[in-house]
């Protein structure tokens, strides 16, 4: 048996000590966040590399090919899935270190560069192959509260889910990248969020789905071949 | 600007709350050798002091026989420990039954008076009494035999005016109840770690002991906004005197069935700690000269309170958000039914600075929780209720500590009942 020893009396040692712990477990948690943090833009970035390389591939692979290259299996388009889970992984991370962080912001750049090239890819080969498929451009904005960004956001999810063959890219409106700034030259649109691109035309404002589809030539003909043959992701921070 | 302020707002409570987690949990092990189970050695019945038990009630007929009964089965000897009843002008049948059950036994006195709240059966009774020692058991709690016999040792040390016990759920039978029973198992270690730095700022209700000669030092109890328990704590501490903790000392009582019930008590005990700390005791915060209660555990509590709101607001702001995301899937695709998405992502996991603190945060609260349930059950174990309390607790809580908050600014009275 212990005896009742006398109770502890106060010491500016023991609140320094406290100090210096509590100080210790919040640098900790502040060197790990960090860690995780370099950890996972590490993890987009090889996902990144991994979808430009094979982007790469299908370039040269086509023009080594030329219009023989139709008769071969492309990758055009197929990133999709890739794209999706990075998209995902950018959204969960815009999320958690918000809007404005600088990797963030580079990471969703780089991801808006490999889509603009899979589109160019895609629009090539229907060029040349006469493939059907469609393609929408989606600018969203996370500038102010766009709630029809959102919205606009899980229509195209659920499209694409339906649609194996309709190809969306999304892209931040006000990214500060000069080649979605030359996409919407091309397109003449002016920022009034969200816009959708349909055969080179302009829509502005949220769209059901029931709209959409009626702006899409042969829509039946892109539907996916069953119900769990596409992704279920999402393929920008806008689309959920 | 905005955004900077709330996350240094955010930043400097964290640290607060991890820094007060830190100093208990520290303390803790510094104490270890004191959290023991070992009963103290047997002082023989001839050295033991008197006492007497005040029970005040005030229409408490259904449990006072069981209350009474308890102080007379306590293992200690009977010419040295009485019974004080006090009616405090109940409109039941209490007298009634306190006169059935004991008015023929001598160990029992049994007097009545006209309502006037707890502060004056508890003077009546210290004014009756001429014991060395003097408790109090409210009339809906129970004592374990060796309660007493637990305390008494801690009087050794001559400072010490005041022991208090720990103070259990009885019997937890719904899933309130169950919630009350971990959060008093907290309670038994925190008010352990508590008193072995004489931060103390509650002498409960349910077999608190008093020296009898406190209260010519320092007065009898007071109305104290119905909290006349805390007030005397505070009014001990101000005193510079000391209060001990017995773990092993176990009180029984039986904890509001329901919400409402519940809040209300809550609202009474929280009010009434704000008001008397606020109003009466404001001149012990930050002081040194008042030790670690007065520079630590007693902002503390104060601060907490504000702490626990700011996070209950942020919780419902992003609960708002999340139900506010639902609203405009549902109206961007209408309702599908099916089995959820359940494809998951560790990257989903949010591991940013703020929140692994939180989780740094939940693990301490994890660890109050496993060593409160060591102290009263004498070994670790899992305690049903557990995950209500850790997931639930926080969302009940803050109301009573937001209309508390709302009394205080307003001075509006907390009733008893």
């Amino acid at each position: 048996m212990t005896s009742i020893t006398p109770q502890q009396n106060i010491t500016k040692r023991k609140f320094l000590v406290v100090f210096i712990i509590t100080l210790g477990i919040f640098a900790v948690a502040f060197l790990a966040s960090n860690y995780f943090y370099s950890l996972r833009t590490a993890a987009i970035k090889d996902v990144e590399s991994g979808i430009n390389r094979q982007i790469v591939e299908t370039e040269i692979q086509y023009q080594l090919l030329a219009d023989a290259a139709c008769d071969e299996p492309t990758s055009a388009g197929s990133q999709i899935p890739q794209m999706n889970e990075l998209a995902r992984r950018l959204d969960d991370m815009e999320q958690q270190r918000g809007t404005n962080d600088k990797e963030v912001i580079s990471l969703k750049k780089d991801y808006s560069l490999l889509m603009i090239k899979d589109y160019l890819l895609l629009r090539e080969r229907q060029r040349q192959c006469g493939e059907m498929s469609s393609t929408i451009i989606y600018f969203y904005s996370n500038a102010g509260e766009c709630t029809d960004c959102i919205k606009m956001g899980h229509v195209l999810t659920q499209m694409r889910e339906q649609y194996d063959r309709l190809h969306i890219y999304a892209f931040d409106y006000n990214l500060g990248l000069s080649s979605i700034d030359t996409l919407k030259s091309i397109y003449r649109t002016h920022f009034d969020p969200p816009i959708l691109i349909i055969n080179r035309k302009p829509y502005y404002g949220f769209k059901t789905q029931e709209q959409i589809e009626k702006l899409i030539p042969n829509i039946d003909k892109l539907r996916t071949a069953s119900d769990t043959a596409s992704s279920t992701t999402p393929t920008t921070t806008k689309e959920q | 600007m905005l955004e900077l302020i709330g996350q240094t707002v955010t930043i400097a409570i964290l640290f607060a709350v991890t820094y007060f987690e830190v100093f208990m949990l520290l303390t803790y092990i510094e104490e270890y050798n004191q959290m023991h189970f070992v009963p103290h050695p047997r002082t023989p019945d001839a050295e033991l002091p008197t006492v007497t038990i005040i029970v005040p009630a005030w229409n408490e007929g259904t449990t006072i026989v069981g209350t009474i009964n308890s102080i007379l089965d306590l293992d200690y000897p009977k010419d040295k420990l009485d019974v004080l009843f006090v009616n405090d002008g109940s409109t039941d049948n209490t007298l009634e039954v306190a006169n059935e059950h004991f008015g023929n036994n001598p160990r029992v006195r049994i007097f009545s008076k006209e309502n006037g709240g707890k502060h004056t059966a508890m003077n009546l009774g210290i004014e009756k009494s001429n014991s060395t020692f003097i408790g109090c058991l409210d009339a809906d709690s129970y004592v374990e035999p060796d309660a007493l016999r637990e305390m008494i040792p801690y009087f050794k040390d001559p400072e010490v005016v005041s022991v208090t016990p720990s103070v259990q759920i009885w019997k937890p039978d719904n899933w309130l109840r169950h919630i009350q029973a971990i959060e008093y198992m907290v309670g038994a270690f925190t008010r352990k770690v508590l008193s072995r730095i004489n931060a103390l700022y509650v002498t409960p209700g349910p077999f608190s002991i008093f020296r009898r000669d406190l209260f010519g030092k320092i007065g009898n109890f007071r109305a104290a906004y119905h909290t006349e328990d805390m007030e005397m704590a505070l009014r001990i501490q101000s005193n510079k005197l000391k209060i001990e903790n017995a773990h092993t000392a176990i009180v029984w009582t039986i904890p509001p069935k329901t919400l409402y019930a519940l809040y209300k008590q809550r609202v009474r005990w929280v009010s009434g700690f704000l008001k008397n700390a606020y109003f009466s005791y404001r001149h012990m915060f930050m002081k040194s000269e008042y030790g670690y209660l007065g520079v630590l555990s007693l902002p503390f509590a104060f601060i907490s309170i504000f702490t626990a709101l700011y996070f209950t607001v942020a919780y419902i702001k992003a609960v708002i958000k999340s139900i506010g995301e639902e609203i405009l899937y549902r109206q961007a695709v209408g309702f599908h039914f099916g089995w959820p998405n359940t494809n998951f992502d560790p990257f989903s996991y949010d591991l940013t600075f703020n929140r692994l603190i939180i989780y740094v945060l939940f693990l301490g609260t994890i660890l109050y929780i496993l060593f409160g349930v060591r102290l009263v059950r004498k070994q670790y174990t899992i305690a049903r209720g557990t995950l209500s309390f850790l997931f639930l607790y926080g969302l009940i809580a803050p109301f009573w500590l937001a209309k508390s908050l709302y009394n205080l600014i307003t001075s509006k009275e907390a009733p008893w009942r």
